[in-house]
C-alpha cells in the first residue's frame, strides 16, 4: 500500500465520496430527466428503432424538439382547471388544518386539565389507524350529509385538526418558556390572548412546516377525489393525471408533459421553502 | 385560575379535535365493527351474518391470503431496505465535501414528486422494450425483464419505486446524524477506533431512536400501501403479484359491493397493524438507545 | 460573497416569476363551459371510451342534442379501470349519472343489488315490441337479468380473425385457402412469425387467447344453457385452454409479452399494431373495421370468423360483450336518459341510429338497423364487417352467463387463463382452481343470504 500524507489521504477520500455520490445520482435523477426529456420528444424517437437500442446520454436530448406534447396534454385534459382546483383546495385545507391543529395543540401543550394525557395518547394512537377501517362508514356518513361530489369530505375533516400536526405543534409549543405565559396570566391575559399574541408569533417555523405538509398531502391526495369527486370540472391534478393515464395510456409524451406540469410546482415550492422542508422533515423524526 | 375553569378551558381548546374524532374516527370505527358482522351493500340495511365474513376470509378466501402475503412481503422487504439505504445515504451525505448541498437536493427531490406522477413515470421507464431501465440494461448487455408484465418482477418494480423515494427518510437520518455530539467521535478517535468501529459503536447506536421511528411509520405505511399499486396495476398485476391487501379490499368494497366483507378485511388489517406495531415496540428495549 | 447573494437573488426572482406565470395562467384560463344549451334539461352521460373514441361519442351526443330541443346530453369519459368503482360511489353517494354506458359483464351484479332501473318501465308499447321481438336475441339477452331489461346496447362487440393478406402472400399462403380449423390457423401463424438476429419477435404471426370467447367454438363455454347452471370443468373448456396454452408455449410466452409491450399501442386508434403490420393474423373486435377504414383504407385484409377445432367444434361461435346503456335507480333524469338511448339504439329514427353504430363500427341491437340505407351503404364500403353480422345471427353466439356474480366469474376466468398461459399451473389445474374458487364464492353467497 502506498503511504499517503494526511492531506493526500483526505483528498483521496473526498474524491471517492464524490465518485460514489455521482454514480448514485444517476438512478436518483434519471427518471425525472427522462420524464422531462420524453415530454419534448416526437413519435420517431419514442417508438422508432432507436428507442430500443440501448441507453446513451444523447438519447436524453429530444431530437427534433417537439413542443406539441404540452398543448396536446392541455387539449385532452383541462390541466389548467385541475391546477386551479388543486391550488384552491390546498389553500383551504392548509388554513383549516393548521389553524385548528394549532388551537388544539395549545390545549395539549400549555394547559393542565383532567384527562389530558389520556386524550393525547388516544390522539397519537389514531395515527396508526388504517383509513380502510373507517372508509365505508365515513362514506355512508358523507352520503347522509349530502356532501358527495363536493370538496367538503376533504375540507371538513381538516377543520377538526390533524393528529400528526397537533402532535408536532404540541411538541413545539412545549419548548416555549412557561414563564412567559405565567407573566401574561398575572397581567390578566386570557388563554386566547396568550395563544394568539404570544405563542403563535413565536411558532412561525413549526406552523410553516405543518402548512407545507398539508399542502403536499392535499396536492398528492388521490384517494379523496377517487372516492368523492365525480364531476370533471372538480377534478384535482392527482386524480386528473390518473384519469389521463387510464384514457390515453399509450400516449407517453403527453403523459410525461402532464406529469411534468403536476410535479413542477412542487419542485418550485421546494426551492422557495427549502429550509422549511428540511427542518420540518427533520423534526418529525427524532423527537418522538 | 381555579381548577374547574382550567379544566373547562383545556377541554375547550382540544374540543375541535374531540368532536372531529367522535364524528370521523370513533363513530365510524365502532360502526365498522358492526358492519364486519353483516352483509351490507350500503344501499339496503345491513343484515347480521355473525362471524361468517371472518370465517370465509380466514379459511376460505385464497385471494385474502395471497394479498396478505404480498403486503407482508412488501413490508418485510421494503421497510428494512429503506432503513439501510436511508441511513447509508445519510452517512454518505454527512461528509463535508464541495457541493454537498447540491447532492442532498438531488437525492431529496424524488421524494417530493407526487405519488401519482412518479407512478406514471415509472410505468414509462419500466416499459420492457422502450423503457429507460431496460435500455440501460441493454447497454450493459443484459436483457431486462418485462417488469410490470412479469409476475416475479412486477412486485420488485414497486419496491424499486419505493427505494427511489428514499430521500424523504434520508433527510430525517441526516438530521439525526447532525445531533450526534462531536465529543463521542473525539473520544472514539482517542481510543484509536477505526472508521467502521466508530460507525458500529457510535453512529448506529446513536441513530437507533430515529431508525425506530422510521421503522414504526414504515410498517404502518407499508400495510396501507394503495395508490401506487392502484395507479400502476389497477387489476392487481400479473398473477395477482401486486394485489396488495388494500387493493383487494377496495375491489371487494367498490367492485363487488361486499361492504361487510371489506369491513371484516379492514378489521383484520387493523389488528395486524396493532400487533406488528406492538411487536416493534417490544423489541425497542433491546436495541434502541435513548439519551446517551 | 456579493455575487453569491446576487446569484441567490436571481434564483429567487426566477422561481417567483415561474410561480407568478403559473398562477396567472391558472386563473386566466377560462373555465370550460360544459353547457352548450343552458336552457335545456341536462342528461349526464358517462361512458368508458377515451382518446379519439371519446370524440366519436361526443359527436353522437351532439347529434342527439341537435335532433331535439328538450334535453342536453353531457358526455363524460370515465376510464375503464375505475369505471365500476366510480359508478358505485356515484350511485351510493347520491350523485349518479343519468345514464351510463357499462360493460355488460357488470350488469347482473348491479341489477341484483337494485342499482339499475328496469328499462321496461320507461318503454312505450312500440319500444317494447322493438326490444323484445325485433332485436338480435343474443344482444337483447346480454342486457337482461332475471327476465328484466336493465341494459340496452349502443354498440356490441364480437371477435374474429383479422388477416393481413400481404403477409400471407409473402409467406406463400393463399387467403382463399384459409384454414377451416383453428389448428390450421395455428400452423399458418408459425409460418408468419418473424424474428430479429437476437431471436426477438419482430412480427407476430398469430397468438391465441380469449378463453372466454374461443371456448364457445369448442363447445358450451362456461354456462350450460340446458341445465341452467355454470359449467366450468368440462372437457371442451379443457381442450380450449390446453390449445391456447400450447400455442402460446410454442411461440414463447415471454417473447410475446416483450414484443407486445414495445409496440406503439396508444389508444389513439392509428396505433393498432395490426395496422402497422406488426401482427399477421390476430383476434380482435369488429370495431377495428372502422379503424382500418379511417387509418389504412388501402390495406388488404380479411375478417374471418374464428374457425372451430378439428374435432367436435362449432363454427360461428362466441359470446357478446360490449357497451350497454343503463339507468341508475337514483338517476334524476330517467326520461331524458331513455330518450337518448332510443335515439342511439334504434327505437326511433333508424337511419340516425345506424349512423351512430357506424361511427364506432359497433354491432346494433336490431336487424332493423342493419337493413337501413345508411348501414347498407357503410357495409358496402366495409364488406369485411359482414363476417360479424353472420356470427351475430348464429345460434352458438351466446350471451354471457346470467349469474349475479358475473363480474367475479369473469375476473376468475381471466385469471385462470393467465395462470395457465404463463405455465404457472397446467390447464387442468387452472380450471380446477377456477371451479373451486367459483364454488366457494357461490357457497359464501348462499350463506350470506344472496338469492343465488
Amino acid at each position: 500500500m502506498i503511504n499517503l500524507r494526511p492531506k493526500q489521504a483526505v483528498t483521496l477520500q473526498k474524491l471517492t465520496i464524490h465518485i460514489v455520490l455521482l454514480i448514485l445520482c444517476l438512478p436518483a435523477m434519471l427518471p425525472l430527466l427522462w420524464m422531462v426529456s420524453t415530454s419534448f420528444k416526437g413519435t420517431d424517437q419514442l417508438y422508432g428503432s432507436s428507442a430500443a437500442s440501448g441507453f446513451t446520454f444523447a438519447s436524453l436530448i429530444p431530437r427534433p424538439l417537439n413542443l406539441e406534447n404540452y398543448p396536446e396534454a392541455m387539449r385532452t385534459v383541462p390541466f389548467a382547471l385541475y391546477l386551479r382546483n388543486t391550488v384552491a383546495l390546498c389553500i383551504v385545507t392548509v388554513v383549516a388544518a393548521v389553524v385548528s391543529s394549532a388551537f388544539v395543540a395549545y390545549g395539549f401543550a400549555r394547559i393542565e386539565f383532567k384527562g389530558k394525557n389520556t386524550m393525547f395518547l388516544l390522539m397519537i394512537s389514531t395515527m396508526a389507524l388504517p383509513g380502510q377501517v373507517t372508509m365505508i362508514p365515513v362514506f355512508a356518513l358523507i352520503r347522509a350529509l349530502g356532501w358527495y361530489g363536493t370538496y367538503l369530505p376533504m375540507i371538513v375533516p381538516a377543520c377538526f385538526g390533524s393528529a400528526f400536526y397537533i402532535f408536532l405543534l404540541t411538541q413545539f409549543f412545549k419548548t416555549l418558556p412557561q414563564e412567559m405565559s405565567e407573566a401574561a396570566r398575572v397581567d390578566g391575559a386570557t388563554e386566547w390572548t396568550i395563544f394568539t399574541r404570544l405563542v403563535l408569533p413565536l411558532s412561525k417555523s413549526a406552523l410553516a412546516t405543518c402548512a407545507l405538509f398539508q399542502f403536499m398531502g392535499t396536492w398528492n391526495d388521490f384517494f379523496g377525489p377517487l372516492m368523492y369527486i365525480n364531476d370533471p370540472a372538480k377534478y384535482t391534478l392527482a386524480y386528473g393525471l390518473q384519469q389521463f393515464l387510464s384514457l390515453h395510456g399509450g400516449k407517453w409524451a403527453p403523459l410525461m408533459a402532464a406529469s411534468t406540469i403536476f410535479t413542477l410546482p412542487i419542485i418550485v415550492l421546494f426551492f422557495l421553502a427549502q429550509r422549511t422542508f428540511i427542518q420540518g422533515i427533520a423534526t418529525t423524526g427524532g423527537k418522538s | 385560575m381555579n381548577k374547574f375553569k382550567e379544566n373547562l378551558v383545556g377541554w375547550a381548546f382540544i374540543s375541535p379535535w374531540v368532536i372531529g374524532f367522535l364524528i370521523f374516527t370513533a363513530f365510524p370505527f365502532l360502526q365498522s365493527i358492526y358492519l364486519s358482522f353483516t352483509r351490507y351493500d350500503i344501499i339496503s340495511a345491513p343484515q347480521w351474518v355473525g362471524l361468517a365474513n371472518y370465517r370465509m376470509l380466514l379459511f376460505e378466501d385464497e385471494l385474502f391470503w395471497k394479498s396478505a402475503a404480498v403486503t407482508i412481503r412488501y413490508a418485510i422487504i421494503s421497510v428494512p431496505l429503506l432503513v439501510v439505504a436511508g441511513v447509508a445515504l445519510a452517512i454518505l451525505l454527512n461528509n463535508e465535501v464541495k457541493g454537498i448541498a447540491i447532492y442532498r437536493t438531488i437525492f431529496y427531490l424524488p421524494s417530493i414528486v407526487p405519488t401519482v406522477a412518479s407512478s406514471v413515470v415509472f410505468l414509462w421507464i419500466l416499459n420492457p422494450t422502450t423503457g429507460l431501465v431496460n435500455n440501460v440494461l441493454r447497454t450493459m448487455g443484459i436483457q431486462g425483464p418485462a417488469w410490470l408484465n412479469d409476475p416475479t418482477w412486477a412486485f420488485y418494480s414497486l419496491i424499486m419505486m419505493s427505494v427511489w423515494h428514499v430521500g424523504g427518510s434520508m433527510v430525517i437520518y441526516l438530521a439525526g446524524l447532525k445531533d450526534i455530539p462531536a465529543y463521542l467521535y473525539e473520544a472514539a478517535t482517542i481510543d484509536g477506533a477505526r472508521p467502521w468501529q466508530k460507525l458500529r459503536h457510535v453512529t448506529i447506536p446513536m441513530m437507533t431512536p430515529v431508525i425506530f421511528f422510521n421503522l414504526v411509520m414504515g410498517v404502518i405505511g407499508a400495510f396501507q400501501y394503495f395508490t401506487q399499486a392502484y395507479v400502476m396495476t389497477p387489476n392487481g398485476g400479473p398473477q395477482d403479484s401486486t394485489l396488495f391487501y388494500s387493493l383487494y379490499l377496495f375491489r371487494r368494497a367498490w367492485k363487488y359491493l361486499d361492504m361487510g366483507y371489506a369491513s371484516a378485511m379492514a378489521w383484520v388489517l387493523f389488528l395486524v397493524i396493532v400487533v406488528m406495531t406492538a411487536a416493534v415496540f417490544r423489541t425497542q428495549k433491546k436495541w434502541v438507545h435513548y439519551g446517551g | 460573497m456579493a455575487d453569491k447573494t446576487l446569484g441567490k437573488t436571481i434564483a429567487r426572482v426566477i422561481l417567483v416569476a415561474i410561480l407568478v406565470v403559473g398562477l396567472g395562467w391558472m386563473f386566466l384560463t377560462p373555465t370550460p363551459k360544459d353547457r352548450k344549451y343552458p336552457d335545456r334539461i341536462p342528461v349526464r352521460f358517462w361512458h368508458r371510451w377515451g382518446g379519439e373514441w371519446a370524440e366519436v361519442v361526443a359527436r353522437i351526443a351532439e347529434r342527439y342534442n341537435q335532433s331535439q330541443t328538450k334535453y342536453e346530453v353531457i358526455p363524460l369519459s370515465v376510464p375503464g379501470a375505475t369505471a365500476d368503482a366510480k359508478f358505485m360511489t356515484g350511485v351510493i353517494g347520491g350523485d349518479p349519472p343519468d345514464v351510463m354506458s357499462m360493460w355488460n359483464g357488470a350488469i347482473p351484479n348491479m341489477a341484483a343489488s337494485n342499482l339499475l332501473t328496469p328499462l321496461e318501465t320507461l318503454m312505450s308499447p312500440a319500444d317494447k315490441k322493438r326490444f323484445f321481438e325485433e332485436s338480435y336475441p343474443v344482444i337483447r339477452d346480454s342486457g337482461m337479468f332475471r327476465g328484466k331489461a336493465y341494459g340496452v346496447t349502443i354498440g356490441s362487440d364480437l371477435s374474429a380473425l383479422y388477416v393481413n393478406v400481404d403477409h400471407l402472400k409473402e409467406a406463400g399462403l393463399d387467403v382463399e385457402n384459409f384454414p377451416k380449423t383453428i389448428e390450421g390457423v395455428i400452423e399458418w401463424g408459425e409460418k408468419l412469425h418473424r424474428y430479429d438476429k437476437q431471436g426477438n419477435l419482430r412480427r407476430l404471426g398469430f397468438s391465441m387467447g380469449y378463453l372466454d370467447f374461443i371456448s364457445h367454438s369448442y363447445g358450451t363455454g362456461f354456462y350450460d344453457r340446458k341445465a341452467e347452471k355454470l359449467s366450468i370443468l368440462n372437457p371442451d373448456n379443457l381442450r380450449t385452454l390446453t390449445a391456447i396454452t400450447e400455442q402460446r408455449k410454442r411461440v414463447g410466452y415471454d417473447k410475446v409479452v416483450r414484443f407486445v409491450s414495445g409496440l406503439n399501442t396508444g389508444s389513439d386508434t392509428g396505433g393498432w399494431p395490426f395496422i402497422s403490420g406488426d401482427l399477421s393474423i390476430t383476434i380482435d373486435g369488429q370495431w377495428r373495421v372502422e379503424e382500418i377504414r379511417k387509418y389504412a383504407p388501402k390495406m388488404d385484409y380479411r375478417v374471418i370468423p374464428i374457425p372451430p377445432p378439428k374435432e367436435r367444434g362449432t363454427p360461428l361461435s362466441g359470446t357478446v360483450s360490449g357497451n350497454f346503456m343503463i339507468i341508475p335507480t337514483s338517476a334524476r333524469q330517467k326520461e331524458g336518459a331513455w330518450d337518448f338511448i332510443r335515439f342511439w339504439s334504434g327505437f326511433g329514427d333508424l337511419e340516425a341510429s345506424a349512423q351512430c353504430y357506424n361511427d364506432g363500427g359497433w354491432l346494433p341491437l336490431t336487424p332493423k338497423v342493419v337493413e337501413t340505407k345508411t348501414f347498407e351503404a357503410w357495409l358496402n364500403e366495409n364488406p369485411q364487417f359482414r363476417a360479424f353480422i353472420s356470427i351475430l345471427g348464429s345460434p352458438t353466439c351466446r350471451p354471457m352467463p346470467p349469474v349475479p356474480y358475473l363480474h367475479f366469474l369473469n375476473d376468475q376466468i381471466g385469471r385462470a387463463e393467465d395462470r395457465a398461459v404463463r405455465g404457472t399451473v397446467t390447464p387442468e389445474e387452472a380450471l380446477n382452481e377456477l371451479e373451486r374458487n367459483v364454488k366457494e364464492e357461490l357457497r359464501k353467497r348462499k350463506e350470506l343470504g344472496y338469492r343465488d
